[in-house]
């Protein structure tokens, strides 16, 4: 066995961001991954953009093929009868099952957890869905500006003059796939440990409340002095932080306060400013004013070097700084190549893509990067293959709309 | 009490700042004893405060993290009162060693002796001290061992310190997100990838235990943030693969959807976000908005997907002139009751008094013998037979030195008292630490 969970199996009932990235990771660390698409249409992802020359087609939209690598997929009818009968039965041979329907879908289609878990106590059933299985919110409908700005983070996110602002594309639903991970494996290996499996309620919401940048420290702050993060709000008031231009792009530092003001001195090449009484007191070095005065002197050095050489002199000077790097910069950057980061699969449609890798490395079950699989590519295998169904059977189900 | 799923497990902490703490959490919270190792010697930035004793009059002026403190007061140990570490470190036990000196050192190798699994986000610093995976496998040799770091322990950025927020920058986080029209210095602080990297330390170690429950061998694992918060943009980088196309930020819009925005609402930097995905759920916000805007709304140039995108800068600004006469929650829920995803933008304030958290047992009430007795977010999700609950308080610094080093490790007596009086075993950060 040289992939972590290569014993194990997965069903996976979900459709979206949140699920399929829950799915995708433990695809990843070697899970067989059994997706169950609708016969017609398949993920509804496979129908969203960007695609392969921008050429919609269900087998090339880029969410799709990154969010499913690695999976193998069936398509079943879960609203007929028989359909719902293989999901259970395919249910009760697997070790989790992930879903991601509307809060009481699952049951009205003959799959609620205390239905599957009769055949397979030792199931870890995750849940994932906007708001949770109850709470008033339960069947609010949700898209990813609309969790960040209710998660509490949006607020205090841009600049004060302008409306908050959200972060890049599905940020907030891929970190609730992430935790579902998270919470899917520590559960089952509770059941590894001769306890039985549970239902896990994952939130997309809560998710985005509790772990989308520092809400946990956040939120107590607020607990501990009603102090309410705004738009003013600098993570830390030390400068210089944050963005600045340089010769040839952008760059970010930190490197304010007691400790690294000093480094930063030298690092441009005015050391005398440490002893400068503008900049002398803790009080001076979270200064509004005086950052104006420093950000000054700090641009007139960034702009005139390029973001190798300020990484080059921040390494050398202690200071935390470095390159805004374009997402092509990131793709061909010699670090991540160094590293085998992202790689290259073979796709029946597309042709070569290039995925992105190990999200971490493994000393000994390196991860498994697999294309994503075509809309009911393994199907026969799995009802054939792993339930026994004979191609006279399949036949029949497929002339019934089931697969 | 329920039975949690990580009973049994024991793993060795030493991590500093957010993103890794917040994933030890998760391994505390379901069960696991995590014991982290602090030592009275040095002081990790950001971690158990900015500095160890700050400046009492300064702490209102510091940016959301640094302030955090009841009531602003530092009190008398501000590390035991630091709202960042307190979060983080519900369930978990403190102990303290220096790490500098070879008892500390010794103190470590026992505690990974008897342990499953070893966290640290120290960028190479137990490599130097004789504590990397290659000495400690030979303590444990079916350890596992989860190494958080910016950019991963090789290629020619491992050395490259920071803060998830200078990450961002390196993996492209940075030049994807912000306001559209002023791209890209408009980027904003919130750090998406530190609690990413939490929950892939979680889930990664889970699948190397579940390897070695299997196999019986542990391994060594190197998690990059930046690695594996690309994963979060990932179908940017599969755009860019397949089509070469360097995707920009496009601000609160939607590439391909419209209406999708934040709207200013009623009331004082109040704002709402609105995201339409189809002609049905246009046709619902147009009957919600009622009469009043029924003029505008049925124009042609907002008939279809299509053409609302065209004309968004139009729709938008009709949409904020109806948003602006109401408040963000009167929006929400009209919005919602008619089948359209409209949520409040909500501060601090509101969401930590929001119903529906609540109502799902999102906080939970710990009275903390330093700090004071406070509402502390604690349920991320929800289990059907355990239950997140606080067995154990944030720790104070060396709070569980006496049941690890008496109990655990069978320090001796003797030993114990030297170990005291050297500076390993203490409660306090040495006076010399500012």
């Amino acid at each position: 066995m040289n992939a972590s969970l290569a014993d194990v199996t997965v069903l996976d009932l979900t459709s979206g961001i949140a699920g399929p990235f829950c799915a995708k990771l433990l695809a990843g660390l070697g899970a067989e991954v059994i997706k169950i698409e609708r016969p017609w249409g398949g993920d509804p992802t496979r129908q969203v953009g960007p695609f392969l020359r921008d050429e919609p087609h269900a087998e090339t939209s880029a969410l799709f093929l990154d969010l499913n690598g690695g999976k193998k997929s069936v398509t079943l009818n879960l609203r007929s009868t028989p359909g719902a009968a293989i999901a259970r039965e395919l249910a009760a041979g697997a070790d989790m099952l992930i879903e991601s329907f509307t809060p009481g879908a699952m049951e009205r289609l003959g799959l609620g957890y205390d239905r599957v878990r009769g055949s397979n106590p030792r199931l870890t059933y995750v849940s994932i869905s906007n708001f949770g299985q109850n709470g008033p919110y339960r069947d609010y409908k949700g898209s990813d500006i609309v969790f960040f700005g209710m998660g509490g983070e949006m607020f205090s996110t841009g600049l004060p003059d302008r409306s908050p602002i959200r972060l890049a594309n599905y940020i907030v639903q891929h970190q609730a796939g992430n935790l579902a991970a998270a919470a899917a494996l520590m559960d089952f290996q509770g059941g590894s440990r001769g306890g039985a499996g549970q239902w896990l309620d994952i939130s997309i919401y809560e998710s985005a409340a509790g772990s989308v940048d520092r809400r946990f420290q956040y939120l107590l702050g607020y607990a501990y002095n009603h102090a309410i993060p705004n738009r003013s709000d600098n993570i830390w008031a030390a400068y210089p932080t944050g963005v600045y231009p340089c010769k040839d792009g952008f760059i970010d530092i930190f490197g304010g306060g007691r400790q690294f003001f000093p480094r930063t001195c030298r690092m441009i090449g005015r050391p005398e400013l440490v002893e400068d009484p503008r900049f002398a007191s803790d009080a001076d070095l979270i200064d509004s004013g005086r950052k104006d005065e420093f950000d000054a002197i700090f641009l007139s050095w960034a702009i005139d070097h390029t973001r190798a050489e300020i990484l080059e002199a921040a390494q050398q000077a202690n200071v935390y700084a470095a390159p805004m790097l374009t997402p092509e910069d990131v793709f061909h950057d010699a670090h991540y190549r160094e590293r085998g980061f992202f790689v290259e699969v073979q796709h029946p449609v597309v042709g070569t893509i290039g995925y992105p890798g190990a999200p971490a490395k493994f000393s000994e079950t390196p991860w498994t990067a697999a294309a994503a699989p075509l809309l009911g590519e393994h199907t026969p295998e799995i009802l054939s293959g792993r339930l026994g169904y004979t191609s006279r059977e399949l036949s029949r189900l497929r002339q019934a709309d089931v697969i | 009490m329920s039975r949690l799923p990580l009973e049994g497990v024991r793993v060795v902490d030493m991590t500093a700042v957010i993103g890794a703490p917040f994933g030890t959490m998760m391994l505390a919270d379901l069960g696991a004893e995590v014991i982290r190792v602090e030592s009275c010697n040095y002081f990790p930035s950001t971690t158990r405060g900015y500095q160890a004793r700050p400046q009492k009059e300064l702490i209102p002026r510091l940016g959301p993290v640094g302030r955090g403190y009841p009531d602003y007061d530092p009190g008398q140990r501000p590390w035991n009162r630091f709202a960042l570490f307190n979060c983080h470190g519900v369930n978990k036990l403190s102990i303290t060693a220096d790490l500098l000196q070879p008892e500390g050192r010794a103190t470590v190798e026992a505690l990974v002796r008897i342990s499953d699994i070893m966290v640290e986000n120290m960028t190479g610093a137990l490599e130097k001290l004789g504590l990397g995976y290659d000495r400690l496998r030979r303590v444990s040799p079916d350890l596992i061992m989860v190494s958080v770091s910016g950019m991963g322990t090789t290629g020619p950025y491992r050395n490259l310190r920071g803060y998830g927020q200078i990450f961002e920058d390196v993996l492209g986080h940075a030049w994807l997100r912000g306001y559209a029209e002023d791209h890209p210095q408009s980027l904003t602080q919130a750090v998406a990838s530190d609690p990413a990297a939490g929950a892939g330390l979680v889930w990664a170690s889970m699948a190397a235990l579940h390897y070695r429950d299997v196999t019986g061998r542990g391994q060594y694992i190197d998690m990059s943030m930046a690695e594996n918060y690309i994963h979060h943009l990932g179908s940017t980088f599969v755009d860019y693969a397949m089509n070469r196309r360097v995707q920009r930020t496009t601000g609160n819009r939607h590439p391909f959807l419209a209406p999708h925005g934040c709207y200013r609402c009623k009331g004082d930097d109040r704002w709402v976000t609105i995201a339409v995905r189809n002609d049905e759920e246009w046709r619902a916000l147009r009957r919600a908005m009622g009469p009043s805007e029924e003029g505008w709304a049925r124009d042609r140039r907002f008939a279809d997907g299509y053409r609302r995108l065209r004309n968004q800068d139009e729709l938008d600004r009709r949409i904020e002139g109806w948003t602006c006469r109401h408040t963000p929650k009167e929006i929400q829920e009209r919005l919602q009751r008619a089948g359209v995803a409209a949520g409040a933008v909500m501060d601090i304030a509101d969401i930590f008094n929001d119903e529906h958290l609540r109502q799902r047992g999102f906080f939970q009430r710990i009275d903390h013998p330093e700090a004071g007795s406070h509402d502390y977010p604690v349920a991320l999700w929800q289990m059907s037979s355990s239950r997140f609950e606080v067995r154990q308080t944030p720790p104070l610094l060396g709070e569980h030195n006496e049941y690890v080093y008496r109990q655990l490790l069978a320090t001796p007596e003797g030993v114990y008292r030297r170990l005291v009086a050297e500076g390993h075993i203490g409660m306090e950060y040495a006076p010399d630490i500012p």
